[in-house]
Protein backbone atom coordinates (compact mmCIF):
# COMPACT_ATOMS: atom_id res chain seq x y z
CA UNK A 1 0.00 0.00 0.00
CA UNK A 2 1.31 3.45 -1.23
CA UNK A 3 -1.24 5.41 0.85
CA UNK A 4 -0.29 9.25 1.46
CA UNK A 5 -0.60 9.77 5.18
CA UNK A 6 -0.95 13.07 4.82
CA UNK A 7 -4.21 13.36 3.13
CA UNK A 8 -5.88 10.98 5.54
CA UNK A 9 -9.09 12.68 6.28
CA UNK A 10 -10.83 14.59 3.72
CA UNK A 11 -10.82 17.78 6.21
CA UNK A 12 -14.93 18.18 5.79
CA UNK A 13 -16.72 18.08 8.93
CA UNK A 14 -17.18 14.54 9.48
CA UNK A 15 -20.80 14.88 10.49
CA UNK A 16 -21.56 16.06 6.79
CA UNK A 17 -19.34 13.93 4.88
CA UNK A 18 -22.25 11.69 3.76
CA UNK A 19 -24.47 14.52 3.34
CA UNK A 20 -21.79 15.98 0.57
CA UNK A 21 -21.82 12.41 -0.99
CA UNK A 22 -25.19 12.60 -1.48
CA UNK A 23 -24.98 16.59 -2.52
CA UNK A 24 -22.28 15.19 -5.55
CA UNK A 25 -23.93 12.09 -6.49
CA UNK A 26 -27.41 14.22 -6.66
CA UNK A 27 -29.56 12.12 -4.95
CA UNK A 28 -31.19 14.67 -2.55
CA UNK A 29 -34.00 16.53 -1.95
CA UNK A 30 -34.55 20.03 -3.00
CA UNK A 31 -34.90 21.01 0.80
CA UNK A 32 -31.47 19.22 1.64
CA UNK A 33 -29.65 20.79 -1.59
CA UNK A 34 -30.75 24.37 0.14
CA UNK A 35 -29.33 23.16 3.78
CA UNK A 36 -25.78 21.54 2.36
CA UNK A 37 -25.53 24.74 -0.19
CA UNK A 38 -25.91 26.78 2.52
CA UNK A 39 -23.48 24.88 4.71
CA UNK A 40 -21.00 25.01 2.22
CA UNK A 41 -20.92 28.94 1.98
CA UNK A 42 -20.10 29.02 5.90
CA UNK A 43 -17.41 26.58 5.57
CA UNK A 44 -14.38 26.68 4.22
CA UNK A 45 -12.91 23.52 4.54
CA UNK A 46 -16.08 21.49 3.86
CA UNK A 47 -16.24 23.47 0.33
CA UNK A 48 -12.25 22.97 -0.58
CA UNK A 49 -13.29 18.95 0.15
CA UNK A 50 -16.40 19.20 -1.67
CA UNK A 51 -14.72 20.26 -4.61
CA UNK A 52 -11.93 18.30 -4.56
CA UNK A 53 -14.26 15.02 -4.26
CA UNK A 54 -16.39 16.42 -7.30
CA UNK A 55 -13.57 16.95 -9.10
CA UNK A 56 -12.25 13.53 -8.67
CA UNK A 57 -15.65 12.36 -11.53
CA UNK A 58 -13.20 13.73 -14.48
CA UNK A 59 -10.71 11.28 -13.12
CA UNK A 60 -13.06 8.73 -12.63
CA UNK A 61 -14.70 9.30 -16.33
CA UNK A 62 -11.38 7.48 -17.84
CA UNK A 63 -12.30 4.22 -16.13
CA UNK A 64 -14.55 1.68 -17.63
CA UNK A 65 -17.02 -0.93 -16.53
CA UNK A 66 -15.65 -4.41 -16.91
CA UNK A 67 -17.16 -5.83 -20.00
CA UNK A 68 -19.92 -8.26 -20.48
CA UNK A 69 -18.16 -11.80 -20.94
CA UNK A 70 -20.27 -12.70 -23.52
CA UNK A 71 -23.06 -15.13 -24.02
CA UNK A 72 -20.55 -18.16 -24.35
CA UNK A 73 -18.94 -17.75 -20.43
CA UNK A 74 -22.57 -18.73 -18.84
CA UNK A 75 -22.34 -22.14 -21.05
CA UNK A 76 -18.79 -22.61 -20.42
CA UNK A 77 -19.44 -21.84 -16.62
CA UNK A 78 -22.27 -24.43 -16.65
CA UNK A 79 -20.24 -27.26 -18.57
CA UNK A 80 -17.22 -26.47 -15.86
CA UNK A 81 -19.99 -27.12 -13.09
CA UNK A 82 -20.76 -29.95 -14.44
CA UNK A 83 -16.90 -31.39 -14.76
CA UNK A 84 -16.66 -30.11 -11.25
CA UNK A 85 -20.13 -32.39 -9.93
CA UNK A 86 -18.47 -35.32 -12.14
CA UNK A 87 -14.77 -35.19 -10.49
CA UNK A 88 -16.82 -35.01 -7.01
CA UNK A 89 -18.73 -38.07 -7.71
CA UNK A 90 -15.87 -39.98 -9.31
CA UNK A 91 -14.05 -39.05 -5.97
CA UNK A 92 -16.52 -39.96 -3.73
CA UNK A 93 -17.37 -43.51 -5.98
CA UNK A 94 -13.71 -44.52 -5.55
CA UNK A 95 -12.23 -44.24 -2.19
CA UNK A 96 -15.22 -43.92 0.24
CA UNK A 97 -15.23 -48.23 0.45
CA UNK A 98 -11.50 -47.93 1.38
CA UNK A 99 -11.76 -45.11 3.53
CA UNK A 100 -14.40 -47.02 5.21
CA UNK A 101 -12.42 -50.50 5.14
CA UNK A 102 -9.57 -48.56 6.39
CA UNK A 103 -11.92 -47.41 9.45
CA UNK A 104 -12.33 -50.51 10.39
CA UNK A 105 -9.04 -52.46 9.94
CA UNK A 106 -7.48 -49.55 12.26
CA UNK A 107 -10.75 -50.19 14.92
CA UNK A 108 -9.76 -53.74 14.46
CA UNK A 109 -6.02 -53.48 14.92
CA UNK A 110 -6.42 -51.11 18.47
CA UNK A 111 -8.69 -53.88 19.94
CA UNK A 112 -6.08 -56.44 19.18
CA UNK A 113 -3.28 -54.49 19.87
CA UNK A 114 -5.15 -53.11 23.74
CA UNK A 115 -5.85 -57.59 24.35
CA UNK A 116 -2.04 -58.38 23.57
CA UNK A 117 -1.13 -55.86 25.73
CA UNK A 118 -3.54 -56.35 28.61
CA UNK A 119 -2.27 -60.49 28.08
CA UNK A 120 1.32 -59.96 28.45
CA UNK A 121 1.07 -57.36 31.43
CA UNK A 122 -0.68 -59.87 33.16
CA UNK A 123 1.31 -63.19 32.05
CA UNK A 124 4.79 -61.30 32.92
CA UNK A 125 3.82 -58.44 35.66
CA UNK A 126 1.88 -60.83 37.93
CA UNK A 127 2.68 -60.87 41.34
CA UNK A 128 2.63 -63.33 44.52
CA UNK A 129 3.05 -61.92 47.83
CA UNK A 130 2.81 -57.99 46.18
CA UNK A 131 5.88 -57.82 44.57
CA UNK A 132 6.43 -57.22 40.84
CA UNK A 133 8.65 -60.05 39.30
CA UNK A 134 10.42 -59.83 36.44
CA UNK A 135 10.15 -62.23 33.63
CA UNK A 136 13.19 -64.49 34.97
CA UNK A 137 11.59 -65.06 37.93
CA UNK A 138 8.75 -66.74 36.12
CA UNK A 139 10.27 -70.47 37.55
CA UNK A 140 9.49 -69.11 40.91
CA UNK A 141 6.18 -69.52 40.47
CA UNK A 142 6.36 -73.41 39.57
CA UNK A 143 9.09 -74.38 42.74
CA UNK A 144 7.25 -77.01 44.40
CA UNK A 145 7.57 -79.89 41.74
CA UNK A 146 5.75 -82.11 44.52
CA UNK A 147 3.03 -80.16 44.88
CA UNK A 148 0.03 -82.39 44.78
CA UNK A 149 -3.55 -80.87 43.98
CA UNK A 150 -5.50 -80.87 47.26
CA UNK A 151 -9.43 -80.83 45.04
CA UNK A 152 -10.69 -80.31 41.93
CA UNK A 153 -10.58 -77.21 41.70
CA UNK A 154 -7.10 -76.70 43.11
CA UNK A 155 -6.65 -79.47 40.46
CA UNK A 156 -8.31 -77.42 37.13
CA UNK A 157 -5.94 -74.65 37.84
CA UNK A 158 -2.24 -76.67 38.36
CA UNK A 159 -0.33 -77.69 35.23
CA UNK A 160 -1.57 -80.44 33.29
CA UNK A 161 1.97 -82.58 33.67
CA UNK A 162 4.25 -80.79 35.76
CA UNK A 163 7.21 -83.26 34.90
CA UNK A 164 6.84 -83.11 30.85
CA UNK A 165 6.67 -86.30 30.43
CA UNK A 166 8.95 -87.59 32.55
CA UNK A 167 8.44 -89.72 35.66
CA UNK B 1 -54.22 9.50 -30.02
CA UNK B 2 -56.37 10.61 -26.86
CA UNK B 3 -54.42 13.59 -24.74
CA UNK B 4 -53.51 11.87 -21.84
CA UNK B 5 -53.26 14.44 -19.01
CA UNK B 6 -49.88 15.46 -17.43
CA UNK B 7 -50.80 13.72 -14.14
CA UNK B 8 -51.83 10.53 -15.11
CA UNK B 9 -49.10 9.75 -17.54
CA UNK B 10 -46.44 10.81 -14.62
CA UNK B 11 -48.90 8.59 -12.39
CA UNK B 12 -48.17 5.83 -14.87
CA UNK B 13 -44.46 6.52 -15.63
CA UNK B 14 -43.99 6.67 -12.01
CA UNK B 15 -46.20 3.42 -11.00
CA UNK B 16 -44.35 1.23 -14.64
CA UNK B 17 -40.55 1.48 -12.51
CA UNK B 18 -41.90 -0.45 -9.10
CA UNK B 19 -44.25 -3.04 -11.80
CA UNK B 20 -41.34 -4.00 -13.84
CA UNK B 21 -38.93 -4.14 -10.89
CA UNK B 22 -41.81 -6.69 -9.10
CA UNK B 23 -42.17 -8.70 -12.61
CA UNK B 24 -38.24 -8.77 -12.47
CA UNK B 25 -38.10 -10.40 -8.94
CA UNK B 26 -40.54 -12.28 -9.77
CA UNK B 27 -39.12 -14.06 -12.82
CA UNK B 28 -35.81 -14.18 -10.68
CA UNK B 29 -37.58 -15.66 -7.89
CA UNK B 30 -38.97 -18.80 -10.11
CA UNK B 31 -35.59 -19.28 -11.91
CA UNK B 32 -34.04 -19.89 -8.30
CA UNK B 33 -37.01 -22.28 -7.45
CA UNK B 34 -36.56 -23.91 -10.60
CA UNK B 35 -32.45 -24.32 -10.42
CA UNK B 36 -33.33 -25.25 -6.76
CA UNK B 37 -35.18 -28.18 -8.38
CA UNK B 38 -31.95 -29.27 -10.34
CA UNK B 39 -33.04 -27.82 -13.45
CA UNK B 40 -29.58 -26.63 -15.00
CA UNK B 41 -31.16 -24.45 -17.68
CA UNK B 42 -32.67 -22.15 -14.93
CA UNK B 43 -29.42 -21.66 -13.58
CA UNK B 44 -27.83 -20.80 -17.05
CA UNK B 45 -30.11 -18.64 -17.17
CA UNK B 46 -29.20 -16.89 -13.73
CA UNK B 47 -25.59 -17.05 -14.62
CA UNK B 48 -26.46 -15.30 -18.03
CA UNK B 49 -28.31 -12.76 -16.06
CA UNK B 50 -26.11 -11.97 -13.63
CA UNK B 51 -22.35 -12.79 -15.35
CA UNK B 52 -22.15 -9.18 -16.06
CA UNK B 53 -22.05 -7.48 -12.75
CA UNK B 54 -20.30 -10.74 -11.10
CA UNK B 55 -17.24 -9.97 -13.45
CA UNK B 56 -17.97 -5.87 -12.17
CA UNK B 57 -17.46 -7.13 -8.84
CA UNK B 58 -14.48 -9.59 -9.12
CA UNK B 59 -13.09 -7.27 -11.49
CA UNK B 60 -13.39 -4.01 -9.04
CA UNK B 61 -11.70 -6.37 -6.04
CA UNK B 62 -8.91 -8.01 -7.70
CA UNK B 63 -8.34 -5.01 -10.26
CA UNK B 64 -7.58 -6.85 -13.84
CA UNK B 65 -5.73 -10.11 -12.90
CA UNK B 66 -6.02 -12.69 -15.05
CA UNK B 67 -7.73 -14.88 -12.93
CA UNK B 68 -10.98 -12.84 -12.42
CA UNK B 69 -12.06 -15.02 -15.30
CA UNK B 70 -11.32 -18.00 -12.90
CA UNK B 71 -12.50 -16.47 -9.69
CA UNK B 72 -16.16 -15.90 -11.44
CA UNK B 73 -16.32 -19.35 -12.26
CA UNK B 74 -15.54 -20.47 -9.08
CA UNK B 75 -18.53 -18.05 -7.40
CA UNK B 76 -21.24 -19.84 -9.57
CA UNK B 77 -20.11 -23.10 -8.69
CA UNK B 78 -20.29 -22.35 -4.96
CA UNK B 79 -23.64 -20.46 -6.17
CA UNK B 80 -25.07 -23.92 -7.62
CA UNK B 81 -23.65 -25.95 -4.31
CA UNK B 82 -25.32 -24.15 -1.73
CA UNK B 83 -28.19 -22.91 -3.93
CA UNK B 84 -30.70 -25.56 -1.99
CA UNK B 85 -30.15 -24.18 1.50
CA UNK B 86 -30.76 -19.88 -0.27
CA UNK B 87 -34.23 -19.69 1.52
CA UNK B 88 -35.35 -16.41 -0.85
CA UNK B 89 -35.37 -14.21 2.10
CA UNK B 90 -33.11 -11.89 0.64
CA UNK B 91 -32.39 -10.89 -2.85
CA UNK B 92 -30.45 -13.53 -4.74
CA UNK B 93 -28.02 -11.04 -6.09
CA UNK B 94 -27.35 -9.67 -2.85
CA UNK B 95 -26.50 -13.37 -1.71
CA UNK B 96 -24.86 -13.97 -4.74
CA UNK B 97 -22.60 -10.55 -4.14
CA UNK B 98 -21.47 -11.92 -0.74
CA UNK B 99 -20.78 -15.14 -1.92
CA UNK B 100 -18.59 -13.12 -4.59
CA UNK B 101 -16.44 -10.61 -1.89
CA UNK B 102 -15.92 -13.53 0.28
CA UNK B 103 -14.44 -15.28 -2.95
CA UNK B 104 -12.17 -12.42 -3.73
CA UNK B 105 -11.25 -12.69 0.35
CA UNK B 106 -10.56 -15.85 0.08
CA UNK B 107 -8.31 -15.58 -3.77
CA UNK B 108 -6.27 -12.75 -1.94
CA UNK B 109 -5.75 -14.51 0.98
CA UNK B 110 -4.51 -17.97 -0.30
CA UNK B 111 -2.63 -16.79 -3.13
CA UNK B 112 -0.79 -14.29 -1.10
CA UNK B 113 -1.17 -11.36 -3.50
CA UNK B 114 -2.16 -7.85 -3.57
CA UNK B 115 -3.99 -6.15 -5.75
CA UNK B 116 -2.70 -5.24 -8.90
CA UNK B 117 0.17 -2.77 -8.04
CA UNK B 118 2.78 -0.95 -10.03
CA UNK B 119 5.51 -0.29 -8.58
CA UNK B 120 6.99 3.01 -10.54
CA UNK B 121 5.74 6.40 -10.00
CA UNK B 122 4.29 8.65 -12.82
CA UNK B 123 6.87 10.47 -14.89
CA UNK B 124 6.63 14.09 -15.77
CA UNK B 125 4.68 13.30 -19.06
CA UNK B 126 2.43 11.22 -18.26
CA UNK B 127 1.39 13.40 -15.44
CA UNK B 128 0.77 15.95 -18.25
CA UNK B 129 -0.97 13.57 -20.08
CA UNK B 130 -3.29 12.77 -17.52
CA UNK B 131 -3.82 16.53 -17.33
CA UNK B 132 -5.24 16.53 -20.81
CA UNK B 133 -7.66 13.96 -20.38
CA UNK B 134 -8.76 15.63 -17.00
CA UNK B 135 -9.39 18.62 -18.28
CA UNK B 136 -10.82 18.11 -21.56
CA UNK B 137 -14.84 17.91 -21.92
CA UNK B 138 -14.77 14.09 -22.96
CA UNK B 139 -12.54 11.31 -22.58
CA UNK B 140 -9.97 10.38 -25.75
CA UNK B 141 -11.83 8.34 -28.26
CA UNK B 142 -8.93 6.80 -29.64
CA UNK B 143 -8.58 3.30 -27.92
CA UNK B 144 -4.71 3.33 -27.18
CA UNK B 145 -5.19 7.41 -25.65
CA UNK B 146 -7.78 5.70 -23.61
CA UNK B 147 -5.93 2.13 -22.67
CA UNK B 148 -2.69 4.94 -21.16
CA UNK B 149 -5.47 7.09 -19.60
CA UNK B 150 -6.78 4.28 -17.61
CA UNK B 151 -3.05 3.11 -17.20
CA UNK B 152 -2.20 6.23 -15.62
CA UNK B 153 -5.71 6.62 -13.52
CA UNK B 154 -5.11 3.17 -11.75
CA UNK B 155 -1.57 4.49 -10.95
CA UNK B 156 -3.02 7.60 -9.12
CA UNK B 157 -5.60 5.14 -7.52
CA UNK B 158 -2.66 2.76 -6.49
CA UNK B 159 -2.03 5.80 -3.92
CA UNK B 160 -5.26 5.18 -2.02
CA UNK B 161 -5.86 2.68 0.66
CA UNK B 162 -6.67 -0.98 -0.68
CA UNK B 163 -10.42 -0.42 0.55
CA UNK B 164 -11.04 2.95 -1.14
CA UNK B 165 -9.92 1.85 -4.49
CA UNK B 166 -12.10 -1.11 -4.00
CA UNK B 167 -15.18 1.45 -3.12
CA UNK B 168 -14.49 3.62 -6.04
CA UNK B 169 -14.04 1.26 -8.44
CA UNK B 170 -17.56 -0.73 -7.11
CA UNK B 171 -19.34 2.40 -7.37
CA UNK B 172 -18.28 5.08 -9.88
CA UNK B 173 -16.98 2.76 -12.40
CA UNK B 174 -19.05 -1.15 -11.90
CA UNK B 175 -22.11 1.14 -10.62
CA UNK B 176 -23.07 -0.59 -7.99
CA UNK B 177 -25.21 1.30 -5.49
CA UNK B 178 -24.58 2.62 -1.78
CA UNK B 179 -27.28 0.51 -0.79
CA UNK B 180 -25.66 -2.55 -2.90
CA UNK B 181 -22.49 -2.03 -1.20
CA UNK B 182 -23.66 -1.55 2.02
CA UNK B 183 -25.06 -4.92 2.33
CA UNK B 184 -21.92 -6.84 0.54
CA UNK B 185 -19.60 -5.48 2.59
CA UNK B 186 -21.67 -5.52 6.00
CA UNK B 187 -21.32 -1.94 6.69
CA UNK B 188 -23.89 0.98 7.50
CA UNK B 189 -25.04 2.69 4.49
CA UNK B 190 -23.54 6.39 5.77
CA UNK B 191 -20.00 5.09 6.32
CA UNK B 192 -20.22 3.77 2.39
CA UNK B 193 -20.70 7.51 1.59
CA UNK B 194 -18.46 8.86 3.91
CA UNK B 195 -16.31 6.05 2.73
CA UNK B 196 -16.56 7.00 -1.12
CA UNK B 197 -16.58 10.66 -0.43
CA UNK B 198 -13.64 10.80 1.30
CA UNK B 199 -11.83 8.49 -1.16
CA UNK B 200 -13.02 10.84 -3.45
CA UNK B 201 -11.56 13.76 -2.66
CA UNK B 202 -8.05 12.02 -1.86
CA UNK B 203 -7.74 11.14 -5.04
CA UNK B 204 -7.59 14.30 -6.20
CA UNK B 205 -5.70 15.80 -3.60
CA UNK B 206 -3.45 13.04 -4.94
CA UNK B 207 -3.95 14.38 -8.54
CA UNK B 208 -3.15 17.76 -7.78
CA UNK B 209 0.16 16.96 -5.55
CA UNK B 210 1.46 15.74 -8.67
CA UNK B 211 0.30 18.02 -10.90
CA UNK B 212 2.04 20.90 -8.48
CA UNK B 213 5.44 18.67 -8.08
CA UNK B 214 5.25 18.39 -11.89
CA UNK B 215 5.24 21.79 -12.37
CA UNK B 216 7.82 22.89 -9.64
CA UNK B 217 10.19 20.43 -10.82
CA UNK B 218 11.38 22.24 -14.03
CA UNK B 219 11.99 25.67 -12.16
CA UNK B 220 14.16 23.60 -9.41
CA UNK B 221 16.46 22.58 -12.70
CA UNK B 222 16.36 26.01 -13.87
CA UNK B 223 17.49 27.59 -10.57
CA UNK B 224 20.11 24.48 -10.97
CA UNK B 225 21.20 25.37 -14.62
Amino acid sequence: MTSDPMIETSGACSDFEARLYDRISGEMSSSDITAVDAHLKNCPACAAAFERARFSARLLRIAEPTPDPGPGFAHMTMAHIRQAQRDLAEERSIWSPFVSLAWKFAATAGVALALVLTFDISQHRTTVDGTYLSPSDDAGLFSDVNYKSSDRDDFLVSPADENHGKR
Amino acid sequence: MPDVPKNVAATASALSIPVARSEKADIEHDLVRRAQSGEEAAFEELIRRHQQRVFGLVNGILRRRDDVEDVVQQVFLKVFVSLKRFDQRSAFSTWLYKISVNECWDYLRKRKVRPLTYEADLSEDQVSRLDGVASADKPPEDPSQRAEARDLLERMLERLPEEDQQLLMLKEVEGFSVQELAEMLNLNVNTVKVRLFRSRARLTEVYKRKLESNTSQPNTREKRG
